[in-house]
């Protein structure tokens, strides 16, 4: 009886552990890791049809930093079709001249915080209305298909919010 | 209160458009190929793999070089608009500048860019082109670096991962040390064993942080 209640906790947690979304779109498949919906509320989800891009945006509920200044953590998926299968780099440089940050590290699959392999991620920082943004950002592509994945916190409040940000950054995988 | 969802609001608003390439794989002339194949274990790159002290195993590589130039050659005057057999003798001139040719630099780029203007679809003539002037001088690199997008570009997803560590070379060349950076990331993603890539990420990584 133990032992079965063991694996059912294990199957259980397995089930957890790798919960995920699916985003299909322009011809592509688009996975992440589904958000604690009892802190990340999920607040825009479908096609943008001014950009023609597809998002995903979850915002994290109210944290007060040391300031007293109220924070929501964003984390945002944005799915494009590309008219030129661009190779990931370029399709990154290109994202960074329209959203520029100041680029802390760069990862890859090879640095184990991405797990698909066609693409970049940055930790990085930018600084708006007085404050200090660290974020998270992910570049990928797949053929026709670029996505930026970009989780956006501010310093003061950043520990709070990064291991989802590096959990859903490696969760992160495009298929056809 | 704020959000942050500034950069999410920059990504979103905009458009950009392409042009649009495709893939015609050339499935001719395969035992030609295997030749190709076979040198390019002694010639792909500079110096190549012999030793420069044993006079005979480079002559002999020099007589294969010509053997294969000579076939090509022989095609060609029948088939003077035939792309691939360009890309093949551009391709088989850039090893034979590799063992010091005398010529085959140029021959090289003129064959390859021959193979480019009546293909422009050819992932493999691009990407030879980019090898060529990415180990010929480092003043080539510009050039190595457009050759190697573009093979990129017109390649199936993810096939010609060694054009990632020309690229990483050719921004390298000219100073481009994040691009540098993150071309040997995507190349190592492919080939995580690969201690060279592994040594020259380090490299730029160091030349990065200065």
């Amino acid at each position: 009886m133990r032992i079965l209640i063991c694996i059912l906790l294990y199957i259980l947690n397995s089930e957890l552990a790798t919960a995920q979304d699916s985003i299909r779109v322009f011809g592509a498949t688009v996975r992440c890791a589904s958000l604690n919906s009892s802190i990340w509320e999920p607040s825009q989800r479908g096609l943008d049809s001014s950009s023609n891009k597809f998002v995903l945006m979850y915002t994290h509920s109210p944290i007060l930093d040391k300031e007293g200044i109220s924070i929501q953590p964003v984390i945002a998926v944005i799915c494009e079709e590309l008219s030129s299968p661009l190779n990931v780099i370029d399709y990154s440089l290109w994202k960074r001249k329209q959203v520029s940050f100041i680029v802390d590290s760069i990862y890859s699959k090879y640095s184990s915080t991405l797990s698909y392999w066609n693409g970049i991620g940055y930790a990085a920082h930018y600084g708006r209305n007085s404050l200090v943004h660290k974020l998270f950002v992910g570049h990928f592509r797949h053929k026709h298909v670029g996505v930026q994945v970009i989780c956006d916190s501010t310093e003061g409040v950043y520990e709070a919010v990064e291991q989802d940000f590096r959990s859903f950054l490696r969760s992160v995988t495009l298929a056809d | 209160m704020r959000t942050t969802s500034f950069l999410f609001l920059l990504a979103v608003g905009s458009n950009f458009v392409f042009a649009q390439k495709s893939v015609t794989p050339d499935p001719v002339l395969v035992q030609i190929d295997s030749q190709i194949d076979s040198l390019s274990h002694i010639a792909d790159s500079y110096p190549p793999d012999i030793n420069p002290e044993d006079s005979t195993a480079v002559q002999a590589a020099v007589a294969f070089c010509d053997h294969i130039v000579d076939q090509l050659e022989a095609l060609l005057k029948n088939e003077s608009g035939n792309a691939g057999l360009h890309r093949r003798l551009g391709e088989v001139f850039r090893m034979g500048h590799n063992l010091n040719i005398k010529g085959a630099g140029q021959n090289a780029v003129e064959h390859l860019t021959t193979a480019i203007k009546l293909d422009p679809s050819d992932p493999d003539a691009y990407f030879s082109l980019g090898l060529f002037y990415v180990n010929a001088n480092f003043e080539f690199a510009p050039e190595a670096e457009q050759m190697f997008r573009k093979a990129l570009e017109l390649s199936p997803e993810g096939s010609p991962s060694y054009a990632y560590q020309g690229l990483a070379f050719a921004y390298y060349y000219q100073g481009k040390m994040e691009e540098s950076v993150m071309a040997w990331h995507i190349f190592l993603s492919l080939h995580p064993d690969s201690e060279s890539a592994k040594n020259l990420l380090k490299i730029a990584l160091g030349k990065l942080s200065h």
